[in-house]
């Protein structure tokens, strides 16, 4: 459990979100309580931070899928867990379309919601890091120069130092000096590892 | 005197009249009256019709010509005289006309009499029979509200179900976080027994939510009682929030304060709102479907003090509306613009409404949406709202 992350608890009813915090703080997992998506929304927007969200979906004046919708469209990835009534599960599956964690029919069991909230958390760490990571290929990947820059995209593919040589009519010299100051730039340390950082620099 | 036995005070005047008759006679044999002796006999013989029975009458008619026959035979003029037998005679018949003539008016002011008892019995008869389709049809309108007032909770089960399942979520979650802030030594005394208070009040409400409902279904008798406006409402808006915040509608109350109270059947007249509310809600989700952009999700409820002696409660939607025709018709039994449910609703509300001496009104509210306002009368003075329809 970081202390980073923080759980968002959103849900219009006050004994429900009373009781909500009251099994983070017997697990002692940092939490935030909101009484409906527009105060939740005003403060996470300017300070997006780790961690994750149990929503209701019916609340009124902002539901809990207008609420997941403006998180999509701000591009804002925190892991959502909605927490549904009854007969909501046409809802729930939207919502789960739309990209939603997970869902959980009220009443539910503590055990259940914390297990998942755990995995969310997880999840949003992961993401993150990933994140950082991918921005930090991207970076050094920009300070390559554009024969550098050829010469990567030409490794990745496979191709042996020979063969890069005669596709750039070049020598297998220069091939090889030009492709450590890649790994060095890259901070690769293996073609494996070069191979997955262009993944990752174009994934999402 | 319809009396089929003689009374005492019938007995009494005939012996009187016989006694008035024997002192004629007297006279009649020791003065030679011959001529006009007839006339006491005719002015006793009327006594007697008019004051005691026609029986008792009639014996004393037959008395009287006894004794006019006796006055001739025993004269002391003479029995030759024809006079005297002309005058005998004429008073004989005069006697018994009259006698014959009385009785006749006599039986026919009896009949009369007969005959409008037996006209006021069968009225009596009629308004019984009256007052009795009266009080069943007063049963039938209040079993036919009760019917209503049971559908009308079935369709919003739904909501009801969500509404109930909030207080028990909140129990059970707080119930596991005790136990497991327990387990790890972080539970206090004071923290306890602030979870334990709040589990308890969320018990409640869960109950008050049951209670409610089931005060609101249950069939009963109409009783009245004074109420504040205000809180009918307020109670209304709690049963029927759940099926609104399952569409994303907000109820919004424009409640005037220190309102006087009225003299209504609370479960009657919440009928009659959440009745108004629901079909508010029902035309916003038909627009809302109709037209998704459109941003309209609030319906509004106003109370005020319409006059000294009326309140009005508005409610307000932001749905379809209707056309004139449709509001023409709105109240009618059995009319409905919607595919689901009898159109009984707002019959049974107006019909409620005018058993308060109140009524109920509609209309359209501009963009768009119908606005439905009723007047209630405040309790100020007691009024009698019977609808006696013979009185009318």
């Amino acid at each position: 459990m970081s202390s980073e992350s923080t759980v968002y608890i959103v849900d219009d009813d006050e004994a429900v979100r009373d009781a909500l915090g009251f099994l983070m703080k017997s697990v002692g997992l940092p939490h935030k309580l909101y009484e409906d998506g527009q105060k939740f929304l005003d403060v996470y927007q300017s300070a997006p931070s780790a961690g994750c969200l149990i929503l209701d979906i019916r609340m009124p004046n902002m539901n809990g899928l207008e609420l997941q919708e403006r998180l999509n469209t701000r591009g804002m990835v925190l892991p959502i867990i909605f927490i549904t009534g009854h007969g909501d599960v046409p809802m729930a599956v939207q919502a789960m379309q739309l990209g939603a964690f997970d869902f959980l029919q009220k009443p539910f069991r503590d055990q259940d919601l914390l297990d998942r909230v755990q995995m969310a958390i997880e999840q949003d760490k992961q993401c993150r890091d990933d994140q950082l990571e991918k921005t930090e290929i991207i970076k050094r990947l920009e300070t390559l120069t554009d024969r550098e820059r050829e010469i990567f995209n030409c490794v990745v593919e496979g191709k042996a130092n020979k063969v890069i040589a005669i596709d750039l009519g070049l020598s297998q010299r220069t091939i090889e000096i030009h492709r450590s100051h890649v790994m060095e730039k890259l901070q690769a340390g293996s073609l494996a590892n070069l191979v997955r950082m262009c993944e990752k620099a174009k994934s999402n | 005197m319809n009396n089929k036995k003689i009374s005492l005070g019938a007995s009494a005047i005939a012996l009187y009249c016989i006694f008035l008759m024997s002192l004629f006679l007297v006279f009649d044999l020791a003065v030679p009256l011959g001529i006009s002796a007839g006339v006491p006999y005719i002015a006793v013989v009327l006594i007697a019709l008019w004051s005691t029975s026609l029986r008792l009458a009639i014996y004393l008619a037959g008395i009287c010509s006894v004794f006019i026959v006796l006055g001739y035979i025993y004269s002391p003029v003479g029995v030759g005289s024809w006079q005297v037998l002309t005058n005998r005679t004429l008073a004989l018949f005069a006697i018994w006309v009259t006698a014959i003539l009385v009785m006749r008016w006599k039986t026919a002011e009896q009949f009369n009499d007969r005959f409008q008892r037996q006209a006021e019995r069968e009225r009596d008869q009629y308004i019984s029979k009256l007052r009795q389709a009266e009080e069943e049809a007063k049963q039938n309108r209040e079993r036919l509200a009760h019917v209503d007032r049971v559908s009308a909770m079935g369709e919003m089960a739904a909501g009801i179900a969500h509404e109930i399942n909030q207080p028990l979520t909140a129990i059970a979650t707080y119930t596991e976080a005790c136990q497991r802030m327990q387990k790890n030594g972080m539970l206090d005394e004071a923290d306890l027994n602030s979870i334990l208070g709040k589990i308890g009040a969320q018990a409640h409400r869960a109950g008050e939510i049951i209670r409610h409902l089931r005060s609101f279904v249950k069939k009963q008798e109409s009783q009245r009682n004074s109420t504040d406006c205000n809180q009918l409402v307020r109670d209304v808006v709690s049963l029927t929030t759940p099926e609104a915040k399952l569409h994303n509608i907000a109820i919004q109350l424009d409640l005037a304060p220190d309102l006087p109270a009225v003299n209504v059947d609370v479960v009657q007249i919440q009928q009659v709102i959440l009745n108004l509310v629901n079909n508010g809600i029902d035309s916003m989700v038909e627009a809302a479907t109709a037209d998704p952009q459109h941003e309209a999700n609030v319906i509004e409820i106003k109370t005020r003090l319409l006059t000294r002696d009326a309140i009005e409660i508005a409610i307000k939607d932001q749905g379809m509306g209707m056309s004139d025709d449709v509001a023409h018709h709105i109240f009618d039994p059995f009319f409905t613009t919607k595919v689901k449910g009898m159109g009984m609703g707002l019959s049974i509300s107006r019909s409620i409404l005018k058993s308060h001496g109140g009524s109920i009104q509609v209309r359209p509210v501009a963009p768009r949406g119908s606005l439905f306002y009723i007047s209630l009368p405040t309790a100020v003075e007691k009024r009698v709202f019977q609808e006696d329809v013979y009185e009318q």
